[in-house]
C-alpha cells in the first residue's frame, strides 16, 4: 500500500467517524482504527488488514493525548456546564 | 405594538446580560478565550449596545441622547466584532481565510459604526439621521447577516460530525444537541436581520420602525430560549436530551 492510499483510507475513516485530522485525539483515533479503518482498508484490497491495524494501534499507544487542543466540542461542553 | 416591542427588548436584554456575565465569570475561571469572546459579545451587542442605541435614538433631549447613543453604538460594534472572532476561534482556529474574513467584517462594523455616529452627531432630525446613515447601516446589517449565516453553517456542520461520533460512542448527546441549538439560534438571527434588511431597503428608519423593532424582539425572545438551553440548560432539558439520544427523531434530529 502506498502512502497516498494509506492517507486516503485514514481520511475516509475519519470522515465516517465525524472527525477532523487537525484535532483528532489518540483515543478517538483508537476507536477509528478499531471500528472503521479495517472496513476502509478491505475496500481498497489491502492485504493483512488486521496486522496493519495492530501496528497502528501499537503506534497510537506511544502517542500522548494532547490535552491543550481546544476543539469545538470541548468549548461547547464548557460553555454549557 | 410599542409596549410589546419594549417587553421583548427588555427580556432579551436581561437574558443576554445574564448569559454574558455567566460566560465572563467562566472565562475568569478557565482563562478560555471562546468564553471571553462570547461573554463580551452578548454583553456588548444585545445586552447594552442595541437597547441603548434604540432608546437613545428616541430621546428628544440631545444632551442625554448623544452620550447614550455613542456608548450604545460603540458597544454594539464591539460585541459584533467579538462574535465574529468567537466563530473563528471555536470553529476555524488557525485558518487564515477565517481570520481575514473576521478582520474584514470587523472593519466594516467599525466603519459603519463611525459613520452612523457621525450622522447622529451632525443631524438632529430623525429622518435626516436615517437618510445619512442608510449606507453604513446597510453595511452593518449585511455583515451581521453574513456572520450569523457563517456561524449557523459551522454549527450545523459540526452537529452532523457529532452525530457520527455519537454513533461510535465518542460524543455526548447534550453537547451534540448544543450545536443544533447554536444553528437554530444563528438562523433565528438571520431571519430577524432579514426583516431589518427589507425595512432598510424600503426606506424605513430601523431605530424607530415598529415592524423592525418588533421582529427583532420576537427573534430576541426566540434566541433567549436558545441561549438558556445552550449556556445554562435546566436539568430537565439535559435529561430529556440524554433520554432521547436513542430516538434521533426527537432531540438530535
Amino acid at each position: 500500500m502506498d502512502r497516498w492510499t494509506a492517507r486516503g483510507a485514514i481520511q475516509l475513516a475519519l470522515m465516517d467517524a465525524g472527525l477532523e485530522a487537525g484535532n483528532v485525539t489518540s483515543s478517538q483515533m483508537k476507536v477509528v482504527v478499531e471500528k472503521l479503518l479495517p472496513k476502509q482498508l478491505q475496500s481498497q484490497k489491502v492485504a493483512d488488514v488486521s496486522n496493519l491495524c495492530d501496528r497502528i494501534r501499537d503506534a497510537l499507544a506511544l502517542v500522548n493525548e494532547d490535552v491543550r487542543t481546544d476543539s469545538p466540542d470541548k468549548v461547547f461542553q464548557r460553555l454549557g456546564s | 405594538m410599542a409596549s410589546f416591542a419594549l417587553i421583548g427588548l427588555v427580556i432579551y436584554t436581561v437574558a443576554s446580560g445574564i448569559v454574558g456575565v455567566r460566560l465572563l465569570l467562566r472565562a475568569r475561571r478557565s482563562h478560555g478565550l471562546p468564553e471571553l469572546l462570547a461573554g463580551l459579545s452578548y454583553i456588548g451587542a444585545p445586552a447594552i449596545g442595541y437597547p441603548l442605541s434604540i432608546v437613545s435614538s428616541q430621546l428628544s433631549n440631545r444632551a442625554v441622547a448623544t452620550p447614550l447613543y455613542l456608548t450604545g453604538e460603540t458597544c454594539l460594534v464591539f460585541g459584533c466584532c467579538c462574535f465574529l472572532f468567537f466563530t473563528v476561534k471555536v470553529f476555524r482556529p488557525g485558518a487564515f481565510w477565517a481570520v481575514a474574513a473576521a478582520a474584514l467584517g470587523s472593519g466594516v462594523f467599525v466603519w459603519s459604526g463611525v459613520r452612523i455616529i457621525h450622522a447622529f452627531l451632525i443631524h438632529t432630525d430623525a429622518a435626516e439621521i436615517a437618510a445619512h446613515a442608510r449606507i453604513p447601516v446597510a453595511g452593518m446589517v449585511g455583515v451581521l447577516m453574513l456572520s450569523y449565516v457563517w456561524t449557523a453553517l459551522e454549527g450545523f456542520r459540526y452537529y452532523r460530525m457529532m452525530r457520527k461520533r455519537m454513533a461510535l460512542g465518542m460524543a455526548d448527546a447534550v453537547v451534540t444537541n448544543r450545536f443544533l441549538l447554536w444553528t437554530f439560534s444563528g438562523l433565528t438571527s438571520v431571519a430577524w436581520i432579514s426583516v431589518s434588511a427589507v425595512m432598510l431597503a424600503s426606506g424605513a428608519n430601523l431605530g424607530t420602525n415598529m415592524v423592525n423593532i418588533g421582529s427583532t424582539c420576537l427573534g430576541g425572545l426566540a434566541n433567549t430560549v436558545f441561549l438558556v438551553l445552550i449556556f445554562m440548560p435546566p436539568t430537565s432539558y439535559t435529561r430529556w436530551v440524554q433520554r432521547s439520544a436513542h430516538a434521533p427523531q426527537l432531540a438530535t434530529v
